[in-house]
């Protein structure tokens, strides 16, 4: 798929909304689910992408965004690795936090180009990194936010042992999280509750509680 | 997903094999980063000249430029080194890619300090203190970035410590004329500066320093038209000051109309244009400091 052809298919399918934590974000996002899953489905079939994460703005990356933005030292004049970026909402918000530098990582080239458009969208600079990056040292970043990792097991016996890897060697690591069935029950330490507005379509209810917490070494 | 940002080309290219990503680690392939630390040295010694320039000094600030440049830049990849691999635009780079590994850079950036030492020591010893003490805002400018929201302004300050030094290297003193130089080169950067943050993300990293704080957005341009507004009307001010002939005055008033240009086609969507604009700033240099050059000659 060429980068045109992303950028085309996340531009169709999505419009300008401002997610519910972090309104002076304005990121493109599905504002219903099925029509933009079945058509990522289609796709799917042909070209081997992922379901489209990057087209809604999960509670987990929503807090992290609002913690960032409400606590800028966190991460100001730092390198911000943004795990999973989805959308890039907790990304931007570093970006406009004043983090010397950020870097979304993503293993699907729709959220690729899903992050660029947003982080036009926003007017910061924001550099996408496809790939998987849990077989590069934890200790590439300052800051590493990881927002909504833990709904999968595979997916967390994956990145758990890294964020701990990345907190050992001196890396923040944020994870946000609204209780997640695989979320670790130990070794995190809360630092922020909030409650984000979700859809029910996504989560089954109106809203839920999403915490922000430190990964301790 | 964008391609490498190193250019093989010119000067770099025409290295030995193993001399280029030496070469790279420095930014030879990307010289507007030392013509924008060297320009503001070369107004202050021009500024001092009796009536011109000390040619020697001018080479021996040039010399620094590239050193310290090329410092800063180690500074910058050896921090960088992991990120700069998981991006596919920096994934090339000496450090990133291992061309270089990194004790090797902290050789070349031993020896580049080294140089920059024994250039300093050459100057007028109220040369060698402020380059010594240029080391403060050098220093504290990133915990800057941490605490404040201008950190342009500290990169104002700091890019332009060459103005005082150039004088007091030419003239063993800090007159009022070249502090009055020092603030227009202060919102000269500034100005650029925000242009720099519109273009290709880091296309021509300066001292390892930039921002990726909020954008002007459609503000920008009255922004950059009141920066080097201030910086024009600064420099005419240190001509007054300073006592130089109508010449300075001419090709000043060349200098704002380059500036000017940049404030009338800047287009801020389009990020190859802002390169240009912001690389232009090197003939607005150049341009000022011929302008106070004939000032002070003829």
């Amino acid at each position: 798929m060429t980068p045109e052809r992303a950028a085309a298919f996340v531009a169709d399918h999505t419009r300008i909304l401002h997610p519910p934590l972090v309104p002076e974000i304005r990121l493109r996002l599905a504002d219903a689910m099925m029509p933009i899953w079945q058509a990522t489905e289609a796709w799917l079939e042909r070209e081997g992408i992922e379901p489209p994460y990057w087209a809604f703005a999960w509670p987990g990356g929503q807090a992290l965004a609002r913690f960032v933005l409400d606590d800028p030292a966190q991460v100001a004049g730092r390198i911000v690795l943004d795990l999973a970026a989805g959308c890039g909402v907790a990304a931007i918000a570093s970006a406009i936090a004043g983090a010397r530098r950020v870097v979304a990582s993503e293993i699907d080239p729709l959220a690729g180009a899903a992050i660029e458009a947003n982080a036009a969208l926003n007017r910061v600079s924001v550099e996408v990194a496809l790939g998987d990056p849990l077989g590069m040292p934890p200790s590439m970043a300052e800051v590493i936010l990881a927002g909504d990792v833990c709904y999968e097991r595979a997916m967390t016996e994956r990145v758990w042992p890294w964020l701990r890897a990345a907190a050992r060697a001196g890396a923040t690591v944020l994870l946000g999280d609204p209780g997640r069935a695989y979320l670790p029950r130990e070794g995190l330490e809360p630092l922020a509750s909030l409650t984000v507005p979700v859809s029910r379509d996504l989560e089954d209810r109106e809203a839920r509680e999403t915490t922000v917490y430190r990964v301790l070494p | 997903m964008q391609a490498s940002d190193i250019r093989l080309g010119g000067l770099v290219g025409a290295l030995p094999a193993g001399l280029r990503p030496y070469a790279l680690l420095m930014r030879l392939d990307r010289p507007i980063g030392t013509w924008l630390l060297f320009l503001p040295g070369l107004w202050g010694l021009a500024l001092g000249g009796a009536p011109w320039p000390d040619p020697g000094l001018v080479a021996l600030f040039a010399l620094g430029a590239v050193v310290m440049r090329g410092a800063g830049c180690i500074i910058n990849d050896l921090w960088d080194r992991d990120i700069d691999r998981l991006v596919s635009r920096t994934a090339a780079r000496p450090l990133a890619s291992g061309a270089v590994d990194p004790l090797r850079a902290l050789g070349l950036l031993a020896l580049l300090l080294a140089i920059g030492f024994a250039v300093l020591i050459q100057l007028h010893p109220l040369a060698v203190v402020l380059g010594i003490a240029s080391l403060i805002p050098v220093t504290i400018y990133p915990a800057m970035k941490r605490i404040t929201w201008w950190p342009q302004a500290f990169l104002g300050l700091t890019f332009n410590w060459g103005v005082p030094m150039g004088y007091a290297a030419a003239t063993g003193t800090v007159g009022a004329a070249a502090l009055v130089l020092y603030a227009a080169a202060f919102f000269w950067t500034l100005g650029y500066d925000t242009i720099y943050a519109h273009q290709d993300r880091d296309d021509d990293r300066l001292i390892g320093v930039r921002s990726t704080a909020l954008l002007f957005g459609d503000g920008t341009r009255p922004f950059l038209a009141v920066c080097y507004g201030a910086a024009v009307a600064l420099m005419a001010a240190c001509g007054v000051l300073a006592g130089l002939s109508a010449w300075f005055f001419a090709g000043l008033a060349a200098a704002a109309l380059l500036l000017a240009r940049q404030v009338l086609v800047l287009d801020i969507r389009n990020s190859p244009l802002c390169g240009r604009l912001f690389r232009a700033n090197r003939e607005v240099g150049i341009a000022v400091a011929a302008a106070i050059i004939a000032g002070r000659v003829a």
